[in-house]
């Protein structure tokens, strides 16, 4: 008899000590971490303050507080860089397996079709919570290095203690892992669609910005709230005091609802499907 | 047979598991969930939707006692979250809040001709951009009051933030974006003073009153009789509005040429706090402006959410209010009987005109600020030209700057404007 708990943790080990010892992984996070530091030290040698109100939010606050960093980088990357990974990562789960001839040989296994998914979504779930966190330490590490860091000025006026700041960067980081996570199932499921990686990667990013453009023509208003990208730049409810976690809720029924609807397409057409390669 | 075997177990590896012989009914199952997830979904978000708004029968109350009802303490406590929203008609393109002429005109020099429509027009900056952003499109704030001397509303911006606090003699205001605040002192002796002499005034009054101003249903009822040529009311459907019962009522506009087809406020069944306000307008089915608490608690809301600290790299505006001594320049002029009975006469004039008034004010009479407006590309960009001037046109209401200098305001259609200015 198979240790069946045994193994379910092993294909999960296996995943992620694949997912995080290829190359291209890495490649990703430290373009990631690029953001912040690039950010950090086009501020710092500008030298120049910026007029409040002028550039992406928070921009204004770096050379003040270091802190900053990891808040505007965060902004920078949500619309673009961040789904861009997450459509590498997701789009290549069960493609990219298809393409290399791999797939077969891991359901020759005794491992079923649905742990798989299963197995491939939390492993990209996990890169994206490496890409927010990544992203938000890099962030810290760079604007306390260029920048004198303090307690940190709320959008609503109030200072708050670096202790608790670092509370709420967290929860930041983790709101945005959860706001990506319906797309990593919309690429979870494109990836079954086909055995071509590129071609699952490209349109995940499709569908992210696609996504974006529809939720800025103020015709379509009616449609926003059910947009997967409606809730993304909702991570600063979590700046203001007191602290507002509707939008945090919100946006974790959102993605809930997409991982239902496309991990279940993703299921009805991966345990159907013929695997050839 | 051997060799049928063979065959068999080479298809049950092609279908990566599954033996080929099954019928195709397997692969239908495993196509179910991905049916039932979207209906799962739908439903759960409908039936949120339909919870919130499910039937309520509240006791029968008639017009008259619905606004009785409305509160009128001032030293109510509570706190919530309202959203509002605006379909003016205003123009939503080619206004960019926030940057100034100097960039528009930059990025309209660097442009080849064909993308002129897709650049801005006009920079909306300063006062008038606050508050056309204001007036239009969708907002969401939270409101925090307790009792008159502390209030808070708190706009909730996308990653910004704008902040009206009243505590106490304090009045802030704080835009995270610009990262400024503006603060106030309020001379409490002054204002109490001021409130002391409207009372006095009304007390002394209040015998010339056509009703009797202690009863507030002789108050409610006058208010319908005098309303009522123009008006009708109505008792609407028991309602839901963030979650509590509330009584409805509608004033139906009866003017023709009026913008206003009618104005709805819904008053909440226990407190009389008016909940919501929706004003819908002539030949626009959605509402041209409403007004709804998503969520109300009437708990008094903590100390803390009233006190504001200048925070660091802020930029401090003082703003001094206007003290007594200022204000007596204006009241030590005692009108003279003309000038009264002419402001009376006005006000019978835009009575009897109803919802269709016009407002007109004199050349001379228009604030400086309003004739160095004009200068303002965005004057030109939200006027449209006509005869007499120029119209700014909105669902709601209309003004004309008419050529002479004068400006006429109503809430009535343009010819309608057009009309009473040139009589």
């Amino acid at each position: 008899m198979l240790n069946v708990k045994k193994f379910k943790g092993s294909l999960m080990q296996s995943e992620l000590s694949v997912l995080f010892r290829r190359r291209r992984t890495w490649a990703m996070l430290t373009t990631i971490s690029m953001i912040p530091i690039f950010l950090a030290i086009a501020v710092k040698l500008s030298g120049s303050t910026l007029p409040p109100g002028e550039g992406p939010p928070f921009l204004d606050r770096v050379s003040q507080n270091g802190m900053f960093v990891g808040f505007t980088a965060m902004i920078l990357a949500i619309p673009l860089f961040l789904p861009l990974t997450i459509g590498v990562v997701a789009g290549d789960t069960i493609a990219g397996e298809a393409n290399t001839g791999t797939l077969r040989y891991l359901l020759v296994a005794p491992v079923s079709r649905t742990r798989l998914l299963i197995v491939k979504f939390l492993g990209a779930s996990a890169f994206a919570l490496a890409a927010t966190f990544t992203l938000m330490i890099t962030g810290i590490a760079i604007g306390a290095i260029l920048f004198p860091i303090g307690p940190v000025t709320l959008l609503s006026g109030d200072v708050i203690s670096i202790p608790a700041a670092l509370v709420r960067i967290f929860l930041v980081a983790i709101y945005v892992t959860i706001s990506l996570m319906g797309l990593t199932a919309i690429g979870l499921f494109i990836s079954t669609l086909t055995v071509i990686p590129v071609g699952a990667m490209a349109a995940t990013v499709v569908v992210s910005t696609v996504t974006q453009i529809l939720g800025t023509l103020p015709q379509l208003a009616v449609i926003h709230p059910y947009l997967i990208s409606y809730y993304w730049l909702g991570f600063a409810d979590l700046l203001r005091n007191p602290i507002s976690l509707g939008s945090f809720a919100s946006n974790t029924l959102l993605q809930l609802a997409y991982i239902a609807i496309f991990g279940s397409l993703a299921y009805g057409r991966f345990t159907t499907k013929d695997v050839l390669s | 047979m051997p060799g049928h075997s063979a065959e068999a177990a080479f298809e049950v590896e092609r279908c990566g598991g599954v033996p080929y012989y099954l019928p195709m009914k397997r692969n239908l199952v495993r196509w179910i969930p991905a049916i039932l997830a979207p209906v799962l979904v739908a439903g759960t978000a409908i039936g949120f939707s339909v919870s919130a708004s499910a039937a309520i029968d509240l006791p029968d109350k008639s017009a008259s006692q619905i606004l009785q009802l409305i509160n009128t303490n001032p030293e109510i406590a509570f706190s919530g979250k309202v959203t509002k929203k605006a379909q003016l008609g205003l123009p939503p393109m080619n206004i960019i809040p926030d940057i100034s002429q100097a960039m528009v005109d930059e990025a309209a020099k660097n442009m080849p001709k064909e993308m002129k429509d897709f650049l801005p027009q006009a920079s909306a900056q300063g006062e008038l951009a606050l508050a056309l952003e204001f007036a239009a499109g969708t907002h969401v704030a939270n409101i925090y009051v307790d009792g008159t001397r502390k209030a808070r509303l708190q706009v909730l911006d996308l990653v910004a933030e704008r902040n009206f606090i009243r505590n106490g003699a304090d009045l802030w205001f704080y835009d995270s974006s610009k990262q400024i605040v503006k603060h106030s002192v309020v001379n409490e002796a002054d204002e109490k003073q001021a409130q002391r002499q409207a009372l006095d005034f009304f007390n002394a009054n209040s015998a010339q009153l056509a009703f009797d101003a202690t009863s507030p249903a002789a108050v409610a009822d006058y208010f319908l009789s005098q309303a009522g040529p123009q008006t009708t009311f109505s008792v609407g459907k028991d309602a839901k509005v963030a979650g509590r019962g509330v009584y409805q009522i509608t004033a139906t506009s009866r003017t023709a040429g009026s913008l206003v087809a009618s104005v709805t406020v819904s008053v909440d069944a226990a407190t009389g706090l008016p909940l919501a306000v929706v004003v819908t307008a002539v030949g626009q089915s959605n509402p041209a402006f409403e007004i709804a608490f998503d969520s109300i608690t009437f708990a008094q809301p903590a100390a803390a959410n009233f006190t504001f600290a200048v925070p660091a790299g802020a930029k401090l505006i003082e703003v001094p209010l206007p003290t007594q001594s200022d204000l007596a320049k204006y009241t030590g002029k005692k009108a003279t009987a003309a000038q009264e009975s002419q402001a009376k006469a006005e006000f019978e004039k835009l009575k009897a005109q109803g919802w269709a008034a016009v407002l007109e004010v004199a050349a001379a009479m228009v604030p400086a600020e309003i004739t160095a407006l004009k200068a303002n590309k965005l004057y030109t960009e939200l006027t449209t030209p006509v005869a007499s001037g120029r119209i700014f046109s909105t669902a709601l209401l209309n003004i004309l700057f008419a050529n002479d200098g004068r400006v006429f305001a109503g809430s009535v259609t343009t010819q309608k404007l057009l009309e009473a200015a040139a009589k």
